[in-house]
């Protein structure tokens, strides 16, 4: 694969014979590469599989037709791909990825686990292994396990709104919120975008009491995206508390202007729509 | 299109070779790529380096220069440079195939280390963060290896307010049942283990509508969602316990009954859109986590049932599975108690009686006690 790179950016150094043959792979390379980043995933894949014809342990068309499939949703064969680039190359740590995903996604938790594990063996400094194997954590709710290789992702180069995400929930689970505000910022600073951050911190600073900052926050989500059900089920939520305390207390109109926001977020509501139709009534 | 824009730069450079070899005054951008290109082609990969730093200092966006420079790290294999370059390339030009291809292949392969950056000051946040960790963190236990975690657990007292559930024939009222064996079961959970944390969806006699139930129980970042309910049946024979959890589809009509019952008049949001030509590898995340939490709330539903039949005097009517909206949207296993048919006017009588309930708690409790030393 080495040489199918240098010829890539050098071809001038390579031999005659080889020189054609070379040039024709990496020309079909590009090309391949080219649709795919397009979008044109059929005819980037029937070109990537000329290149295995010609060169059928050229890893990166292997990677390429793994990746190719699994955008297909033709999952088995993407697996059969990347399982064929691992057995020519043991240390093709992007192929081995992708097969610990490709386990996660069948449910094997376990195997995945020893994928991401031995990618860490051939390279202790890969953040996608980190990454999974905190996902992997996170999900047995083994919060700190879950942090600690989630951070290991950071240290070696992941910063993505994910990351930041999954390590706020488990900093969350462990009654650390602090840690868990700091990291919703931190993955809000690189999307501010980030709906499924702005729910979990509209959570964090309600529990501290500071409910009108956590309204703004999934009114601020649903501005991103009107349909997020999420913020559309927080908001109804806490409106219809609000509203529940109002009344109890005494103050209608505050319990009805409540319940008619209650309203505003989930037309459906039980509570909001029983309330209105007893007031309305009196 | 890009390939022959390679070539012919490629071209152009080779052409100008002979016109600026040996020019040392080269000052724009523009020469200094050039130079960089015949330092490249000549193999002398330093040098290339080395002008092609200056050409990016005066050219900052030239995505021509930063892809030179990408090339002339590539051969010296010095990947993580080559990478930030060829990112560079793609920050430019987001559609420049040759860096997204040099990207993806470098990418396959094993890169050194990071260099660590200088340490920053630190924010008023950041500090208590710090300090947060250093008070809590420490304090925990790790623990290797797979297998579920329970520390926090929801209680869910079904139904409420002027929505009273089923009804049995001496008047006794679903909704109440549910919130004493609910409050009954965190005194004795707390009582046993004081490390539990417990939250209620209710604590007194108010609706909760289903979505904000699940709501809650993902707003405390629980580890089990249990709800609590009674059952009823139109016919008054039907008797006994039974535990639900969620699945995709019911696991018998009678299963598909209790969750219609249950779902009342919501409609379950829509099947997630599949978008073609892309794969959402946080969408293979997400899927994968809903099936973790449904599998260990079929473990925990088992287990509980089977610890719940040895203690009651109830029939045994097994564990089903359904799609209860309740327990679909939580994030974490989630359960559904249906403890007796109040419907059931024998089973009404018991479920009237303080000490049954209780011990329907000290059941329910010691069930999920037990969990703790449970592979769930």
């Amino acid at each position: 694969m080495r040489k199918v790179i240098s010829v890539l950016v050098f071809w001038g150094v390579l031999s005659g014979v080889s020189l054609a043959l070379a040039v024709d792979v990496n020309d079909l390379i590009f090309k391949a590469s080219d649709l795919h980043y397009q979008g044109k995933l059929e005819e980037a894949e029937k070109i990537f599989l000329k290149v295995i014809q010609i060169d059928p342990k050229n890893e990166f068309a292997l990677n390429q037709l793994g990746l190719l499939c699994a955008k297909r949703k033709k999952f088995s064969l993407a697996y059969k791909y990347f399982k064929r680039v691992v057995e020519i190359s043991p240390d093709n740590t992007f192929a081995r990825i992708w097969i610990g995903v490709l386990l996660l996604k069948n449910d094997k938790s376990r195997q995945a686990m020893q994928e991401f594990e031995s990618v860490l063996k051939i390279d202790p400094y890969n953040a996608n292994a980190y990454y999974f194997i905190g996902v992997i954590y996170g999900v047995e709710h083994n919060l700190k396990q879950s942090i600690i290789f989630l951070r290991k992702a950071q240290k070696v180069g992941s910063d993505d709104p994910e990351t930041h995400y999954r390590l706020a929930n488990a900093f969350l689970g462990l009654d650390m919120v602090y840690n868990a505000e700091l990291e919703l910022k931190r993955a809000l600073a690189l999307n501010p975008k980030h709906i499924k951050s702005l729910n979990v911190l509209g959570w964090v600073y309600f529990n501290q009491g500071k409910v009108d900052v956590a309204i703004a926050i999934w009114k601020k989500a649903l501005r991103i995206n009107t349909r997020d059900s999420e913020a559309r089920h927080n908001l109804a939520k806490v409106y219809n508390e609000l509203a529940l305390r109002a009344y109890n207390r005494g103050d209608i109109i505050k319990a009805v202007e409540w319940w008619k926001k209650t309203l505003l977020f989930e037309p459906r509501n039980k509570s909001a729509r029983y309330y209105l139709r007893k007031i309305k009534k009196r | 299109m890009y390939l022959s824009r390679r070539k012919a730069l490629l071209l152009l450079g080779s052409s100008c070779v002979s016109l600026l070899s040996g020019v040392a005054g080269a000052s724009s951008g523009f020469d200094l790529g050039l130079q960089g290109q015949e330092f490249l082609a000549k193999g002398k990969f330093k040098e290339a380096i080395k002008v092609l730093q200056e050409a990016v200092k005066i050219e900052p966006n030239n995505e021509w220069l930063w892809g030179l420079l990408g090339r002339a790290y590539f051969q010296l294999k010095d990947m993580r440079a080559a990478l930030s370059s060829f990112r560079k390339v793609l920050s430019l030009n987001p559609e420049d195939t040759y860096s997204r291809m040099m990207i993806d292949i470098i990418s396959q392969k094993p890169l050194p280390p990071r260099r660590e950056e200088k340490k920053k000051k630190l924010t008023p946040l950041e500090k208590k963060a710090l300090e947060e960790e250093r008070r809590i963190f420490a304090k925990l236990a790790s623990k290797q290896g797979l297998g579920y975690n329970i520390k926090r657990i929801v209680l869910d007292p079904g139904h409420g307010g002027f929505d009273s559930g089923a009804v049995g024939l001496h008047r006794l009222e679903e909704k109440n049942v549910n919130l004493d064996v609910a409050k009954r079961t965190a005194q004795i959970l707390n009582q046993y283990n004081s490390n539990l944390k417990i939250f209620f969806t209710r604590t007194e006699d108010y609706f909760v509508p289903l979505s904000a139930r699940t709501t809650t129980a993902n707003q405390y970042c629980a580890d089990l969602f249990v709800s609590f309910h009674v059952n009823a049946n139109r016919n008054r024979k039907p008797r006994g316990m039974e535990t639900y959890f969620c699945s995709e589809r019911a696991s018998s009509k009678e299963a598909a009954r209790v969750a219609k019952f249950e779902n009342s008049v919501l409609k379950l949001e829509k099947t997630e859109l599949v978008q073609k030509g892309y794969v959402d590898i946080e969408q293979i995340l997400f899927l994968f986590e809903r099936k973790r939490y449904w599998e260990a709330g079929g473990k925990v539903a088992s287990y509980l049932q089977s610890a719940l039949k040895k203690d009651l005097p109830l029939k045994n009517r097994g564990v089903h599975s359904a799609n209860f909206y309740v327990l679909r949207r939580a994030k974490m296993p989630s359960i559904l108690l249906e403890l007796g048919f109040i419907s059931n006017p024998e089973e009404e009588r018991l479920l009237s009686h303080v000490d049954f309930r209780h011990k329907l708690a000290y059941s329910v409790a010691k069930g999920i006690l037990a969990l703790q030393n449970v592979t769930i």
